[in-house]
């Protein structure tokens, strides 16, 4: 624990361990909380949300009543359980057993309906619930005890990335001892061991036909999980999952929840991934590992439903009944935003009156709907925003500007690597030149003859060349791979690079939801207004109109009635939301604060090392050429100077 | 005596002395100092002083300081060409018209160092330390040196005289012509150990340039580096920032101050560098110059040599044809007789010119690959150990600011326990 230079030898689980250890703060309180309100609402997310299909035919907006009463329990029993299980973290656990696979239904809690039928819904409910339950279940019940050591490794996807030896169990496991590198003082749990680890590996190439019966390549990973958590094998499962996979699994989870902010995925690259470039595949490898590490280090996605499926069923997943039900609650096409809003629209719209549906029908976009209401057009009267909203604006901004620096940083520390590497290169040049000299000095000694005066200052000459040439032959393989480690120590600012877009998203979800809500409350303003006008031409009216008087007055109170439950709902989530994002950037401040402390102390030790090296080197080498022992040289080899096993 | 070390030679050289050099009682101790810049535009050039201290008898004065521009260095190096035929004589560094109207200040500075080392070389020569164009430039007075000078820009206009080169030029090749005509190929021949060392001298030139040329990329390398380094703080600076205040922020701003002063670190030693590793690689590529210089007399010597061979040959042949020939008046063969001896006296002369270049020379090249013998390995061994204390410096830095950075959380915890 003292060594702090230890951090180094495995940068990346080091990162990880330092992080875990210092979330070990968080994660009790956090772990519960999140357990017990993943099944949330969702709705916002332009990209991945759709009308699902599959509920759709069985008739989509007949059985929500269920489920926002579901819902509502939910949020109820999460709010103690949220309290109580703060300290004593594991007692969280009741709460979890509201099905996950509920959310695919909250979605069409917006549109709300008397109830009727509620068999849609169980005909996806029950199927994956009791095949999954039992594992949410657990999971929740050991997140909080063991989340203690969990690697928090945010997110990941970087080209040094691959440089990591985090390959295997044997390697990652020693990254729990060796976590005092920061000085994150947490000692609690910290050697404990996380509760899941994942390694991605062995990639594959599969062929198969596509849609269009062509047969296209692929490839695919083999997924290993180890895991202490019960329902899951100790000794570890291993599974093949192909990109689309991960990328689903990367939808669901954002579907899923809502406000967090979730690790990103490398980018789809179809030329890259045709022609599967062995760098490319190696690249992707670790970025899809990082990814899957970051999701399973989250303390609150790590629970996901979907993360269980990916990691523990066998087979193809698109053949898995249970992954096609999530895939399907949360729709699988793109322009899933536009068709939620438009449903919403249109509920709203038969509900009470004409301009919803007119909504609906010009597609309206949560951007739109910003401007609508940032600028004071859309009708409802312009809100002051709350104190925490404003500090969530804030921080947004702040997000775009540190995406910004980070950018900055990133760009000069690969300059900086592309510096090193090209001294390195420079002195395997002045080497290679040297060692010329030197076989060609040594060639006039062999003309001359070795006992000649010139014969005997060619092979001094020789020696002396050949000397310089060893040296920095050997500083070149010393530069050469600080410049690689250089780059490791420093993937931390690219992680958190490629994160900032992710956090913004997250934060955005919670601005949309606001959106919502403004959008609701003044069309129940307008209801409100209309009503209290009828009711009074109701009062004022004949006898004989008051039954259609009465009438208008009964929808117009249900259509109320209805916009009321919805604002209920939609205030909810964005109150639900909204704790994500603050508990999301509080555990990304901290998180990133600790990252980049270790970051630069193993930045700086691994300069410590290389120039430490080069030091006793170069004074070796002084030595040689002088034949003497260097003194005076100012140079003292027991000083301060870090030193490493590595 | 072995000649001193390139590094040696300098006086004001302090900055990275591990090895003191080894303090031998010198004859000549010579600073060049304080270049000033004199006159403007085209004419502008720049004076040095030359502070010689000496213990040589023929000086009358121990200590003593003459004013002197780069044309008078030349005319040194001119004059000690031209008198010491074989001796390989220190090169000057080049002129550059260019570098020459900037008249920056490294420019110039390097340039005084060159000069220092070169009168210094001159004056640590066996040969050279001795002569009266030394005496004469580091005591001649005002009045004496713009004579000097003047009868030496006389002479060299003079020489320039184009008739004359084109005249020279016609009688060598009416000599190659003979040659051709007699059959024969030059009966002299350089001796085959000199031939390799003509080779290998001539090769080396190539291989220091290369070296001079690597080590100057290596040097700018590290420069960038530095550079990089300080831009990549800057950066990370700015980052740190925009967190308030908290360990971050300072954690953030340790790594600024130290990478500053690495990237300074690192700036200042590429730059000594160039002084110590650069240059000295490239006075070494001029100093192969030097000796091709030398060489190139000892082959003018040779071929004037061969042709007063074949002259005398040639003149031989036409007193014996001479004598053959019956009837013919005995004063035409009395001025051929005279002819031959004419040529046979130039003959001992070109080949005792030839044969002191010679052995002046067989010296010279021990001397001069010992020289470099020397030289190579004290520069390297400067190189290496410059390398080593910087690095050492650098490491120090990196592990301070590691050190630094493991206070900093600690610091936030004290702070939050107050």
């Amino acid at each position: 624990m003292d060594d702090p230079l230890n951090a180094t030898v495995d940068p990346l689980d080091e990162l990880g361990g330092l992080v875990g250890e210092t979330l070990n703060l968080f994660d009790a309180p956090v772990n519960p909380g999140s357990a017990n309100r993943s099944p949330a609402t969702h709705g916002g997310l332009p990209a991945q949300h759709s009308d699902s299909p599959g509920f759709g035919a069985a008739g989509p907006r007949s059985s929500p009543d269920a489920v926002a009463q579901s819902i509502d329990l939910d949020l109820l029993g999460g709010g103690p359980g949220v309290t109580s299980s703060l300290v004593t973290a594991p007692t969280g656990a009741p709460e979890v057993d509201v099905p996950l696979i509920a959310e695919d239904d909250v979605t069409l809690g917006f549109g709300y309906e008397p109830p009727s039928q509620q068999q849609p819904q169980k005909s996806f409910g029950v199927g994956p619930l009791g095949h999954v339950e039992p594992l949410s279940h657990s999971a929740a019940a050991h997140v909080s005890s063991v989340s203690a050591a969990a690697a928090a490794q945010p997110s990941p996807r970087n080209s040094y990335r691959e440089l990591q030896p985090d390959d295997g169990p044997s390697t990652s496991a020693g990254a729990g001892p060796s976590t005092s590198a920061g000085g994150a003082s947490t000692s609690a749990a910290a050697s404990a061991a996380p509760p899941i680890r994942v390694w991605v590996r062995d990639p594959e190439r599969n062929e198969a036909p596509n849609k269009l019966g062509i047969r296209t390549t692929y490839f695919t990973y083999l997924v290993r999980t180890e895991s202490v958590l019960p329902g899951m094998r100790t000794d570890g499962t291993e599974v093949r999952r192909r990109f689309s996979e991960f990328d689903a699994l990367h939808k669901l989870v954002k579907a899923h929840y809502r406000g967090y902010i979730i690790p990103p995925l490398p980018e789809k690259s179809f030329i890259d991934a045709k022609l599967a470039h062995e760098d490319f595949l190696r690249l992707r490898r670790a970025d899809l590992q990082a990814f899957l590490r970051g999701i399973v280090n989250h303390p609150a996605l790590r629970d996901a439903e979907a993360l269980k499926l990916f990691l523990l069923q066998p087979g193809e997943l698109h053949y898995n009944p249970a992954w096609i039900g999530l895939l399907h609650s949360i729709g699988s096409s793109p322009d899933g935003q536009e068709s939620l809003v438009g449903a919403l629209g249109v509920s709203v719209g038969g509900g009470g009156g004409g301009s919803a549906g007119a909504k609906a029908a010009a597609g309206f976009n949560s951007l739109v709907a910003w401007v609508r209401h940032s600028v004071g057009v859309g009708g409802g009267p312009r809100r002051e925003l709350d104190e925490d909203e404003q500090q969530l604006r804030h921080a947004k901004e702040l997000m775009r500007d540190l995406e910004r620096l980070l950018q900055l940083c990133c760009e000069s520390a690969r300059v900086m690597c592309g510096h090193m590497e090209a001294l390195a290169a420079d002195m395997y040049e002045l080497g290679r030149n040297m060692g010329m000299l030197s076989k060609w000095e040594e060639t006039l000694r062999a003309h001359s003859g070795t006992y000649t005066e010139a014969g005997y200052s060619a092979s001094k000459r020789a020696a002396d060349c050949k000397q310089l040439s060893y040296a920095t032959a050997r500083q070149h393989t010393m530069w050469k791979s600080a410049s690689v480690k250089t780059a490791a120590s420093l993937v931390a600012l690219h992680d958190y690079y490629i994160i900032m877009p992710e956090a913004v998203a997250a934060l955005e979800e919670r601005e949309r939801c606001l959106d919502q809500i403004h959008e609701l409350e003044a069309d129940l303003a307008a209801k409100q207004a209309e009503l209290s006008k009828s009711g009074g031409a109701a009062g004022r009216g004949l006898q004989g109109r008051q039954t259609q008087g009465d009438r208008r007055a009964y929808t117009l109170t249900n259509a109320v009635d209805k916009l009321e439950e919805q604002l209920k709902v939609c205030r909810d989530t964005y109150a639900l939301i909204k704790g994500r994002n603050m508990e999301e950037l509080r555990r990304l401040h901290l998180s990133r604060e600790a990252d980049f402390h270790a970051m630069m102390c193993h930045y700086s030790a691994v300069q410590a090392q290389l120039m430490q090296a080069s030091a006793d080197m170069w004074r070796t080498t002084a030595r040689q050429f002088a034949g003497e022992p260097v003194e005076g040289s100012g140079i003292s080899a027991d000083g301060d100077s870090p030193r490493q096993d590595d | 005596m072995d000649p001193p070390p390139y590094e040696s030679v300098l006086q004001d050289h302090g900055t990275n002395n591990f090895f003191a050099p080894a303090t031998v009682s010198k004859e000549f101790e010579i600073e060049v100092t304080d270049p000033v810049k004199q006159g403007d535009g085209v004419a502008a050039y720049v004076s040095y002083k030359v502070r010689t201290k000496t213990t040589h008898p023929s000086y009358a004065a121990p200590f003593n300081e003459v004013i002197r521009r780069f044309r008078d260095f030349a005319w040194l190096h001119d004059k000690l060409v031209e008198k010491n035929k074989g001796v390989i004589v220190p090169p000057l560094p080049e002129k550059s018209a260019v570098q020459k109207y900037q008249m920056s200040t490294d420019f110039i500075d390097q340039r005084r160092r060159a000069l220092q080392v070169f009168v210094n070389r001159v004056a640590s020569h066996p040969v050279l330390k001795d002569s009266r164009e030394l005496n004469t430039f580091l005591q001649a007075n005002e009045e004496a040196w713009m004579l000097e000078i003047a009868k030496w820009q006389a002479e060299t206009s003079a020489q320039h005289r184009p008739v004359n080169t084109a005249a020279q030029w016609l009688k060598s090749l009416q000599h190659s012509a003979q040659s051709l005509v007699s059959g024969r190929a030059e009966e002299i021949q350089e001796d085959s150990e000199y031939i390799k060392i003509r080779d290998y001298v001539n090769s080396l030139e190539g291989h220091l340039n290369e070296a001079h040329r690597q080590a100057g990329r290596l040097l700018r390398k590290e420069a960038d580096l530095g550079s990089a380094l300080s831009e990549f703080a800057t950066a990370a600076e700015a980052l740190g920032k925009q967190d308030e205040v908290g360990p971050m922020r300072s954690a953030f701003g340790c790594l600024f101050s130290r990478a500053g002063e690495v990237a300074a670190l690192s700036k200042a030693r590429s730059e000594a560098l160039v002084n110590e590793f650069a240059a000295p690689l490239k006075e070494a590529a001029r100093t192969i110059k030097s000796v091709q210089a030398a060489m190139g007399d000892r082959a003018a010597a040779l071929t004037a040599y061969s042709q007063a061979k074949s002259d005398l040959d040639s003149k031989k042949v036409r007193l014996a044809k001479l004598r053959g020939t019956p009837g013919l008046k005995e004063d035409k063969i009395a001025e051929t007789e005279r002819d031959v001896n004419e040529a046979d006296q130039r003959l001992r002369n070109a080949k005792l010119g030839y044969e002191t270049i010679r052995d002046t020379m067989r010296e010279e090249l021990n001397r001069f690959q010992k020289e470099r013998a020397a030289e190579l390995s004290a520069l390297l061994r400067d190189f290496a150990l410059a390398q080593a204390t910087y690095t050492a410096a650098q490491a120090k830095a990196w592990g301070e600011l590691l050190a630094d950075l493991q206070n900093v959380p600690q610091q936030a915890a004290a702070a939050e326990a107050q």
